[in-house]
């Protein structure tokens, strides 16, 4: 399955201190991925892994008044260079987007490239020509003053 | 393979993605507007921008007034809004991760020249 990162909606890049083996070793044992995929308000984190392309994943994260399920399947995974995996938020955003992890040694540690790319479908990824990012960044600027809008309206 | 679902989103984003449709929403964040005005900036036919209006009322980015022989066209923040959360939620989510991933990369590391 060809994914495009060409089309991100969200992206972060960190250059890390450890080799591609321990950073990719951090994603797909379970008691390492269960120690550090824990947000602030989250007591405790489960995580069960079947690491194999077509495999299953289930995070959960428990907070003191919330279980936060994930799941998501893997779609493609290279050692210690790249894993591409589906993902779902049982209680927000439950329609599967996809996360893909890139690793590049570097001389002093690894450097990560995180893409989650919300896209529903391919065609929507070939017409997708990057502008929408701008349109939300106008509304985002059109939000925080509707009543101004609404006076130019009358 | 993994189907991904969810027709309203794709309706938004196949929505955007066309240049004309992107200004057209731009121009209606100013205020609402009337099909011929719309028309004017573009150098395309009426009939172009009805078409365009049409795909943006489709993903209900954009909604229509009827004022005698007038149809007045306004914009529809919700579906972008809920888009936009989206990306604030998960940039902020996965740089957190990261640091998190980062310090414990750190700590296994000191860990391990610990034993040593």
């Amino acid at each position: 399955m060809a994914i495009s990162t060409g089309n991100a909606v969200v992206y972060v890049k960190r250059l890390l201190p450890a080799s591609p083996q321990e950073v990719f070793d951090a994603w797909i044992d379970p008691d390492s991925l269960a120690a550090w995929m824990r947000p602030e308000e989250v007591t405790s984190t489960s995580a069960e892994l079947d690491v194999r392309v077509g495999g299953s994943y289930r995070i959960v994260m428990r907070s003191a008044t919330a279980e936060y399920i994930h799941t998501g399947e893997y779609l493609e995974i290279h050692p210690y260079e790249r894993l591409v995996f589906t993902w779902r938020a049982s209680a927000d955003w439950p329609e599967a987007s996809i996360v893909t992890i890139e690793l590049h040694p570097q001389q002093d540690g690894t450097q990560l490239e995180l893409t989650h790319e919300r896209l529903p479908d391919e065609e929507s990824v070939a017409n997708f020509q990057g502008g929408w990012q701008s349109i939300v960044e106008k509304f985002a600027v059109h939000l925080h003053a509707p009543a101004e809008a609404e006076g130019n309206q009358r | 393979m993994v189907e991904l679902q969810d027709a309203s989103l794709n309706q938004t984003y196949a929505a955007i993605a066309d240049p004309t449709r992107r200004a057209i929403l731009v121009r209606l964040m100013q205020s609402e507007a009337r099909v011929t005005e719309l028309a004017e900036p573009f150098d395309i036919s009426l009939n172009a921008v009805s078409k365009h209006l049409r795909v943006l009322e489709r993903a209900q980015l954009v909604r229509r007034r009827i004022k005698g022989r007038d149809h007045y066209l306004s914009v529809n923040i919700e579906p972008l809004q809920e888009a936009a959360e989206w990306i604030e939620t998960y940039q902020k989510f996965w740089e957190e991760r990261v640091d998190a991933l980062e310090t414990f990369l750190v700590k296994k590391r000191t860990q391990k020249e610990r034993k040593f």
